[in-house]
């Protein structure tokens, strides 16, 4: 009887903790939305995190990329002999528009130093898009620089702990930028919609845009220089009731493959 | 070292392996744009083995691990983990498991009900709550259910033998 007793009491002690656990756990992780991301204490598991991310990880990322070589060499070739041709279109251009904006008496473009970083790891999740990079200790890497790939806008640096850094991709459902459609120069908001499809929001039902476009950041605001890739315009839905068409742009970077990227110190210029 | 202890190891390499797996190599296996959950089915084989508190314990320490490398999301998936791992535990507590689609159906219940709770987290006050649960938590889940199978088939004796002693035992 009292054996009984007292197996009952333990399991009734063994369901209150548990649940006690559970409820502490659970008002700490509401405690750690509201407030977790507002100060800098976490900064200690970001690190952890990243080091064992880079510890183990790289190896498998580094066969992975051997295993890619042989296709992405020849494609890289190819690329290359076209980008030599366009370099040279360019260089030319170049020349010309720096004649002509010393004419009119404007500025010339600034231009950024590139700092390189290697991916080290993927997060993508219900409407979050990240990457982890690592970057030299000297790199003087500061939140909202942007991150670039040779295809176009990657994202932003959204946190940086000692040797690492968090990007946050042009895909993740936060991530805005000021930009314009290059060919028709029609201002516009990037917002990211759904993976790797962003939309313009603000673009009158009458303004010239066409599938094909290319977009590419306006330098509206401070965060991204003028004149990055964002991507093409895939899609386009116009009603004459409504005021705006919903401009529907696809990045032309390779999320899933991406191994290096360049992030551009706005804060040196050149 | 104890029995305790070395099991507690084991586990913690495992989900440091299922970290590394889900970020490293969940990208490259992905169907469009849907991947595994690999931390979740270590930590149901945790909640299937181990006592409610130690696998609830073990969730919310791994998903602040993945809330770490999330964007501006600190806490939300160690709310959803620790939710999903306490009620898999429950799970296994009550029902009496002998074949390996009981504890396979188990994880993927669980999996719904973790994409399920993180994804409203995730996206409160926004319109695409339905979408994104129908485009990647649901999709999600199934891929997590044909890993789990492949995962659970391929479990150790000991472990199954923790998993059947665990209706009887509940806290061991």
């Amino acid at each position: 009887m009292f054996e009984v007793t007292l197996s009952r009491f333990f399991k009734k002690y063994d369901t209150l903790r548990d649940y006690s656990l559970l409820s502490l756990l659970l008002l700490l992780s509401l405690i750690l939305m509201f407030y977790g991301d507002k100060n800098e204490n976490n900064a200690g598991i970001h690190l952890i995190a990243f080091v064992m991310l880079d510890k183990i990880n790289t190896p498998i990322l580094a066969l992975q990329q051997v295993l890619n070589t042989e296709n992405e060499n020849s494609l890289l070739k190819k690329e290359n002999a076209f980008l030599q041709m366009q370099l040279s279109r360019l260089k030319e251009m170049e020349q010309e528009n720096g004649r002509l904006r010393e004419l009119l008496g404007f500025k010339s473009m600034q231009m950024y130093p590139m700092i390189p970083a290697k991916v080290i790891g993927y997060n993508r999740q219900a409407g979050i898009s990240a990457i982890q990079l690592e970057i030299s200790r000297e790199a003087k890497i500061k939140k909202n620089m942007p991150v670039l790939s040779a295809r176009g806008l990657v994202g932003k640096v959204l946190q940086v702990s000692g040797r690492y850094a968090t990007c946050q991709l042009v895909t993740d459902r936060n991530f805005s930028a000021a930009a314009r459609v290059q060919r028709s120069r029609v201002e516009a908001i990037y917002q990211a919609k759904e993976e790797e499809v962003g939309q313009l929001i603000g673009v009158h039902h009458r303004s010239d845009v066409l599938q094909g476009d290319v977009v590419v950041t306006s330098g509206m605001n401070s965060l991204f220089p003028v004149g990055l890739v964002l991507g093409v315009v895939t899609r386009i839905e116009k009603d004459e009731r409504e005021l705006f068409q919903k401009v529907y742009v696809k990045s032309a970077v390779e999320f899933a493959k991406l191994e290096e990227v360049l992030i551009v110190n706005t804060e040196d210029v050149l | 070292m104890s029995c305790k202890m070395s099991r507690f190891f084991i586990y913690l390499v495992m989900v440091i392996l299922a970290f590394v797996l889900q970020f490293g190599i969940a990208n490259t296996i992905s169907i469009y744009d849907v991947a595994p959950d690999f931390i979740l089915i270590v930590l149901c084989l945790i909640a299937a083995t181990e006592s409610r508190s130690i696998a609830t314990f073990m969730a919310f320490l791994s998903g602040l691990m993945v809330d770490s490398l999330s964007p501006g999301y600190f806490g939300y998936m160690a709310f959803a983990k620790c939710l999903a791992v306490f009620v898999a535990s429950t799970l296994f507590g009550k029902i009496t498991i002998n074949k390996t689609y009981e504890v396979v159906g188990i994880t993927f219940v669980v999996a719904i009900l973790h994409n399920l709770v993180y994804t409203f987290l995730v996206n409160v006050g926004s319109s695409s709550v339905l979408k994104t649960f129908l485009n990647f938590a649901i999709p999600s889940a199934f891929y997590s259910l044909v890993i789990a199978a492949i995962f659970f088939s391929f479990l150790p004796g000991y472990f199954w033998k923790r998993i059947i002693g665990k209706k009887v035992g509940h806290s061991m």
